[in-house]
């Protein structure tokens, strides 16, 4: 993908905008190819259709004037004053994230000319600990973007206040409801999702051919994940899944919560249509049957790398891209990563790992016996503090506002997502640049269509505490035979209870 | 054969009368040294001022804070004052003994193995030899690189499926397919021991190697002549000679080898099933992990008299050289 | 108690001869001092002894045993060092014990054995105790009893009375010396202090840069050196030495120096002095040998007085005999001052003649 033709593209709207603005100003009406123009109230998406095929043919087909949404909730010429935190785009990121970034915060000037944003990019292994601090000295950000997991300990602690889409003038409709159980709380909500994305399983086609499977079609179920996995170890010797169960790494949990869930499992109940957070579930028939395949392929078929209790996925790539591993669930921006690994081998290296790129394969995860899906739901959340925390003690409601519907609305949503996530707002899916991205960059089609299998974790403080420390715990207790798959999962269960009952 | 009749000794150990006011006398003469040297107190006062601030502030509030139970969303303001039950619930905990198991092995095998190893090579670099600057240069090299890279090489020496430990085993058929080194509950500690100990040694290796050079040639000139071998020699005269040294780089290696965190942290994040969990790793999980404030300060609260107690033989040993050639 | 015997022993350092061929035999029971100043070569010659050092050239033989390939421990010996080198962390019994215990002896006879040597050094109520909590005496005593309980054939003793201040010396010499004679023992030792040789030893080997002067009694080397080296070291204060030409004038010898001074001989010493290679010849004489006077007397010779050091015993005059500074002795009480003119006579019956240039005692019949 170049950022020239990006740029292009960028500049033809640009322009069109304000044609369009002097055409309505001028009062003539004017149609400029054989799309409509859509508003915000009008939009709704089909999502129970939701295929690679469906998201191709979707996109490109909608034009949106982002300035004539944002001025019908807040006027363009309102003169205010809004400070954000965001972690801003790290040195290692492609330049096209800096340059989207830059052209931003342009548009938002020229779009909104009077309002002055006190911007602070964080780094993102500093931004918690940094917001934590500033909300407990008085001097946090009235407005602040942060990943999804992150918020519900603000709002938890009365930090937050109430604002959802609908203050940004976009219906609930238009964001995945993952998204928005991520930004509920106790019932209220308390942010708007940015973006979201969600992981999908890649495969070397190469590898399944050798071992005697369709190279073309993945394991359609976790038991057949199982079994294609104890199929290639057989057949070929190398390791068929890429299990990870490291303790202490977020990795684990994002791998194996999905299979949890397709079992009809869970940590609390937060796969539910509604979750409360207050069931626990992770010794439910689904987890034990979850854990039970993991342990099979560990400990049983021994087909997995042995080194999994001490690997995170960053362990996983070198092994995928040199040939000696089947299949992994692995996320959208880890094809760009192989690529990378792949231009960076040695000579003797290099052929292999062409190879593995050229025989790549993105898939749906996995589904469980009852044909349930799940995958995590990952992606970011903007958040409005509760004045009583804000540096000064105020917080611009309109600025604030204004910034959210900007940056929230499928445009934006849209842009701002461009390497390695999805707009939140689904009117984005639309967009001609969501074509542009699915052209240029490859299995989008894949990983977006996975969107609404999306789970969020539980939306608790305790959230951390389970998924990073509890689950892979009662995995390593299960795989290392220290205890039988039913206490492993009897002993997390007792630990979420004690953590749970104490009521703090 | 007559005796032969002996002098008096010119010069006696001073008599107990004359060796200085004891505790009582000192304590209660406290407030008039401290007034006489006011002026001194001013010049240290910056410094003991940003101290207080820095160590003596923080501090206070952890042990305040571990008799709190504490929200995990960190709501400091609703925390529960619980007096002694965090303690109470850490130390009858089942993994606290565990932790404390695998803490006291970590530490005691690190320590006693880098000092050995670490004696060793003192002895073997303490004689001229040629390529002997070369060779020690070598031997520093653990001590020198950082944590985080040994821990990354150790790993991918030990890793089950792809290490190079393995591979080497392999090819030399000495064994016939990997085996489970980090990943394995019962192999995961000692390994992490090993390169431990590997960092360590060098330290050990000069502080002794200091010591080795001030032991006086004449005594083993003395003790050649009077039959000992070079293990004897070793044993009664290099050895005792080494005490004070040896207690002080021994105490150094336990305090260093309680604090340590990184080769755990990175190498297996203190799994599997919690087989390589230290007090330290498992302080920074409680708080950082599972946010429970309150708890990892009490747990970090014991750990701290622990080295407190180890820090005061530390100072009495090095110190204790001191008083002694004061009094002969 | 063995005998030592030193054949044409060599140590060389690269390309510097510590020792230089050194021959000479102690007998049996013999009190042997090494004396000379620093770097003569005396500590190495008592090192290869001992067998710390390695031969170059030559042979060693203790006790009719030739001992050159032989560890320090299968020489039969026992070694006190200057520092003493007590094991600091034993106890004195320990420390007498130890050498015992690495020959492997039984533990009732090395109880016997050290029980029986701090008797004889009266340091049983000592044994205790540990080497830091002694004196610089004790301390002394402790190392010869860790010396004594191997019995050896021969005690080698590097300079053990250095570290003691003057008046502890002077006990620890005399105790040395009765130790000596209690046990017969045959000893080497080596000193820079010329008096402590010449007070306990048997025999003197005065050496310089390596090569052995002179190996007589204490006496002999006294009264008869053999060249102005071991004139000029042994005695205290030095013999004055001055250089001068041999004139014949006549029937008699004249010593002269320049325009000093110039003093007559008798016919015997003219004879001898009339022997050297060349007319340079030096005289030697005693502080005893030199007579002041405050009044002038026929033949004597001016010397500016300097300084004066009454002793009790004897009184020391320095002075300028002409451009060199002498000592001459004078009865306790004689009164003198500096810048004094006196007068001195020599003693000729006291006087040593060398040759000025080989520096060699000139013979003499006796």
């Amino acid at each position: 993908m170049s950022t020239q033709r990006y740029r292009e593209l960028f500049n033809r709207e640009l322009n069109r905008r304000k044609l369009l603005a002097y055409g309505a100003a001028a009062g003539a009406g004017a149609a400029f190819g054989p799309r409509a123009l859509t508003l915000a109230q009008d939009g709704t998406i089909d999502t129970t259709d939701w295929t690679p095929e469906t998201i191709v043919a979707q996109a490109g087909t909608l034009e949106v004037d982002t300035a004539a949404e944002c001025a019908q909730v807040v006027p363009l010429d309102y003169e205010g004053e809004v400070s954000y935190w965001y972690v801003g785009p790290a040195d290692s990121e492609p330049q096209i994230t800096h340059d989207i970034d830059a052209e931003f915060w342009a548009a938002f000037a020229e779009t909104y000319p009077n309002i002055t944003v006190n911007i602070t990019r964080l780094t993102y292994n500093d931004m918690l600990d940094q917001i934590r601090t500033a909300a407990l000295g008085n001097a946090a950000p009235m407005v602040a973007k942060m990943p999804i997991l992150w918020g519900v300990e603000f709002a938890a602690k009365g930090q937050l206040q109430e604002f959802g889409p609908a203050d940004a003038g976009y219906p609930v409709e238009e964001y995945w409801p993952g998204a928005m159980k991520s930004v509920t709380y106790d019932g209220k909500t308390y942010g708007v999702p940015t973006n979201n994305e969600t992981m999908a399983l890649i495969w070397n086609a190469a590898l399944f051919e050798e071992a005697g499977l369709d190279p073309d079609s993945p394991p359609a179920t976790w038991d057949d994940v199982v079994a294609y996995s104890k199929q290639i170890k057989e057949n070929t010797g190398k390791d068929g899944y890429g299990l990870v169960a490291r303790v202490n790494a977020g990795n684990t949990p994002f791998r194996f919560m999905p299979a949890m869930w397709a079992y009809g499992g869970g940590a609390l109940d937060e796969a539910a249509e509604a979750p409360t957070y207050e069931e626990i579930w992770i010794n439910n028939e689904g987890s034990i049957a979850a854990l039970q395949s993991h342990y099979q392929m560990y400990v049983t078929d021994k087909s997995v790398p042995t080194s999994a209790l001490t690997n995170t996925q960053a362990e996983n790539q070198a092994p995928f891209i040199s040939g000696s591993l089947g299949m992994m669930i692995a996320h959208p921006a880890e094809y760009a990563q192989m690529n990378d690994m792949a231009a960076n081998a040695d000579e003797a290296d290099r052929e292999i790992a062409d190879q593995v790129v050229a025989n790549m394969r993105y898939g749906f995860l996995p589904e469980g016996p009852t044909g349930r899906r799940a995958v995590v739901f990952g992606g970011s959340n903007v958040h409005v503090f509760e004045p009583s925390v804000v540096d000064g003690g105020n917080v611009d409601l309109d600025a604030a506002r204004a910034l959210i519907a900007f940056s929230t609305g499928p445009e934006w949503s849209t842009k701002l997502a461009w390497v390695g996530s999805n707009p939140s707002n689904i009117r984005g899916f639309q967009t001609s640049w969501m074509k542009e991205r699915l052209d240029s960059i490859p299995f989008l089609d894949v990983t977006t269509s996975m969107l609404p299998y999306g789970i969020p974790f539980p939306v608790v403080p305790e959230s951390t505490e389970i998924m990073n420390i509890i689950v892979p715990d009662m995995l390593q207790n299960a795989l290392t035979e220290s205890m039988s798959v039913e206490d492993a999962a009897n002993n997390a269960a007792s630990q979420i209870e004690e953590i749970r009952g104490d009521g703090l | 054969m007559s005796a032969i009749t002996g002098s008096q000794p010119t010069t006696e150990p001073p008599a107990p009368e004359e060796r200085g006011p004891g505790l009582a006398g000192r304590i209660a003469a406290l407030p008039g040294d401290i007034a006489r040297h006011w002026s001194d107190y001013l010049y240290i006062l910056p410094a003991l001022g940003i101290m207080l601030v820095v160590i003596a502030y923080p501090i206070f509030y952890t042990v305040r804070l571990s008799f709190y139970s504490t929200p995990a969303n960190l709501a400091m303001d609703d925390k529960i004052w619980i007096g002694l039950d965090n303690y109470r619930r850490i130390l009858t905990s089942d993994s606290f003994r565990s932790v404390t198991r695998n803490t006291l092995e970590w530490t005691v095998f690190s320590t006693f193995f880098a000092y050995v190893i670490g004696l060793g090579a003192a002895l073997v670099i303490q004689r001229e030899f040629p390529g002997r600057s070369i060779v020690r240069g070598v031997l520093l090299i653990p001590w020198v690189i950082s944590y985080v890279s040994a821990a990354y090489i150790w790993k991918w020496l030990y890793h089950s499926d792809y290490g190079l430990i393995n591979d080497t085993l392999i090819r030399l058929n000495i064994v016939d397919q990997n085996i489970n080194i980090l990943d394995n509950i019962h192999r995961a500690l000692p390994a992490l021991i090993i390169a431990n100990i590997w960092k360590e040694f060098p330290f050990a290796m000069i502080m002794l190697l200091a010591g080795l050079q001030g032991v006086p040639d004449q005594l083993h000139r003395a003790a050649k002549v009077d039959g000992a071998g070079t293990w004897a020699r070793f044993w009664h005269i290099t050895m005792p000679q080494l005490k004070s040294v040896s207690v002080v780089t021994i105490l150094l290696l336990m305090l260093t080898n309680l604090n340590s965190f990184t080769l755990v942290w990175v190498m297996t994040g203190g799994g599997p099933a919690g087989s390589t969990d230290i007090w330290i790793t498992q302080i920074y999980q409680l708080a950082f992990g599972r946010t429970r404030f309150g708890v990892a300060s009490a747990y970090s609260v014991i750990l701290f008299l622990i080295m407190m107690a180890l820090g005061y033989f530390y100072v009495k040993a090095l110190t204790r050289g001191d008083a002694e050639r004061e009094g002969a | 108690m063995g005998r030592v015997i030193l054949d044409n022993v060599v140590k060389r350092y690269r390309d510097v001869v510590a020792v230089d061929h050194v021959s000479l035999t102690v007998e049996e029971g013999e009190f042997v001092a090494l004396v000379g100043p620093s770097g003569c070569g005396k500590t190495t010659t008592l090192n290869l002894i001992a067998g710390l050092l390695e031969l170059s050239e030559g042979n060693i033989y203790i006790g009719e045993r030739l001992v050159n390939d032989l560890d320090p421990k299968d020489r039969d010996i026992a070694m006190v060092f200057q520092n003493y080198a007590l094991y600091p962390n034993k106890t004195v019994y320990k420390n007498l014990a130890f050498p015992l215990q690495m020959r492997k002896t039984p533990k009732d006879q090395i109880d016997q054995r050290v029980r029986e040597t701090a008797r004889l050094l009266s340091i049983e109520p000592l044994l205790e105790r540990r080497p830091k909590e002694l004196s610089g005496g004790q301390q002394q005593r402790v190392a010869l009893g860790r010396a004594l309980v191997r019995n050896p054939q021969v005690f080698l003793m590097d300079e053990p009375l250095s570290n003691l201040d003057a008046k502890l010396r002077v006990q620890m010499r005399a105790e040395l010396k009765r130790f000596h004679q209690d046990i017969n023992a045959t000893i080497v030792y080596v000193t820079h202090d010329q008096l402590e040789a010449v007070t306990m030893a048997d025999k003197m080997a005065v050496m310089s840069g390596g090569l052995l002067q002179q190996y007589d009694a204490p006496d002999i080397v006294y009264n008869q050196p053999v060249n102005t080296f071991v004139a000029g070291f042994v005695g205290s204060p030095a013999m004055n030495l001055l250089s001068a030409t041999v004139e014949v004038d006549g029937d008699t010898t004249w010593l002269r120096n320049g325009n000093d001074w110039a003093s007559a001989l008798d016919a015997k010493r003219g004879a001898i002095a009339q022997s050297a290679s060349t007319d340079a010849v030096i005289a030697g004489l005693r502080h005893n040998a030199i007579h002041l006077s405050p009044t002038e007397t026929p033949g004597a010779i001016p010397v500016r007085i300097y300084t004066v050091e009454p002793t009790g015993d004897l009184t020391f005059v320095h002075g300028y005999l002409g451009d060199l500074l002498i000592v001459a002795s004078v009865p306790p009480g004689t009164q003198m001052h500096p810048d004094d003119i006196v007068w001195a006579t020599f003693d000729l019956d006291q006087m040593h003649l060398f040759d000025g240039v080989t520096q060699m005692a000139l013979a003499s019949e006796a």
